[in-house]
């Protein structure tokens, strides 16, 4: 094996150690189905509302459970690594936030076009969202409510953002300052932290 | 000056690649352009014995028999009520990007679909 050779295979094996999987969260009211091809089959799995795909999988599409087309198309969108599908409603559709998918139909996932349709709800992992925080006297938040988790201190709070756990929230890093949580980036006002508690 | 001599390098290095892509996989430019860019995350396994040139000379309509007389054997045969897919290449891991090489039959043993594309995970 060359010296380029071996440079390009340590690369590689840094990028697949990084794992940047295709993500899906539900924010819907609607269940879709999500579609991967981990163990060479191709399996769509039930992704009721406020659920997310599993950190260690691949999902590689979705589509409407009840068949109906998402912003026109009836069968899967394609989403590629390391991006994150949300999928939200937008009146009886539904609109998606990510860069860049493409309209494929069962043959991009199997050759034959063969489908393994698990309906189980046990696939799909909650969403875990910051929704109330606590303030003390001078306004700074001692406690965020995380559904699922109930009141955990900035602390906890902080670190879970950090490990990628809580959905609607991320770490600041201040040049000077303790670090802290805050919302996403959003079009809504009244979630945000700044105005809670 | 000097970052757009770079750049042009670049420009150069990558459009000598896409093209030396474009012939070796027999891919249309859309197919080479993106083989070229994601190349430090592809992972191909190839089917033994396998060869662009003879996989070139399948045609929709040959049966199982012609299609084995041109290709070796693939790397695995998926067969369901819908026909049969023999799948010449697949990923290295679950996530990498890699030269799609199929063959789809339908229900009476005929090829009814190639795929030869660059595949994006």
């Amino acid at each position: 094996m060359t010296a380029s050779n071996q440079l390009y295979q340590g690369l590689k094996s840094i990028w697949k150690k990084l794992g940047l999987k295709g993500r899906v969260k539900n924010y819907s009211s609607k269940p879709i189905w999500v579609v991967e091809t981990e163990s060479g089959k191709a399996i769509a799995h039930l992704l009721p509302p406020m659920t997310k795909s599993p950190p260690n999988i691949d999902a590689d599409g979705f589509r409407r459970v009840d068949g109906k087309p998402v912003q026109g198309h009836k069968l899967w969108w394609k989403i590629y690594d390391g991006s994150t599908l949300e999928v939200f409603d937008d009146g009886t559709d539904l609109k998606t936030s990510v860069i860049r998918k493409r309209a494929v139909d069962d043959t991009e996932f199997d050759s034959k076009g063969v489908i393994i349709y698990d309906r189980s709800e046990k696939w799909a992992v909650s969403v875990k969202l910051v929704t109330d925080v606590r303030r003390n006297r001078k306004r700074r938040i001692t406690k965020y409510y995380v559904t699922g988790d109930g009141w955990i201190s900035p602390e906890q709070a902080l670190s879970l953002v950090c490990q990628g756990e809580i959905d609607n929230a991320r770490p600041v890093f201040p040049g000077t300052g303790k670090p802290y949580v805050r919302t996403r980036r959003d079009r809504e006002l009244f979630n945000n932290l700044e105005v809670k508690g | 000056m000097k970052w757009l001599k770079a750049f042009l390098f670049i420009l150069t290095c990558f459009g000598l690649m896409m093209t030396t892509n474009k012939v070796r996989f027999r891919y249309d430019w859309e197919n080479a352009f993106w083989r070229t860019l994601m190349t430090p995350f592809v992972g191909t396994i190839w089917a033994e014995g396998f060869s662009e040139e003879r996989f070139a000379k399948v045609r929709v309509g040959m049966s199982f028999d012609e299609v084995a007389h041109i290709l070796d054997e693939p790397l695995r045969k998926d067969c369901s009520q819908k026909g049969c897919g023999w799948i010449y290449s697949n990923q290295d891991t679950g996530t990498a990007d890699y030269d799609r090489r199929w063959i789809t039959f339908d229900v009476t043993g005929l090829v009814d679909g190639l795929r030869h594309e660059f595949y994006i995970d």
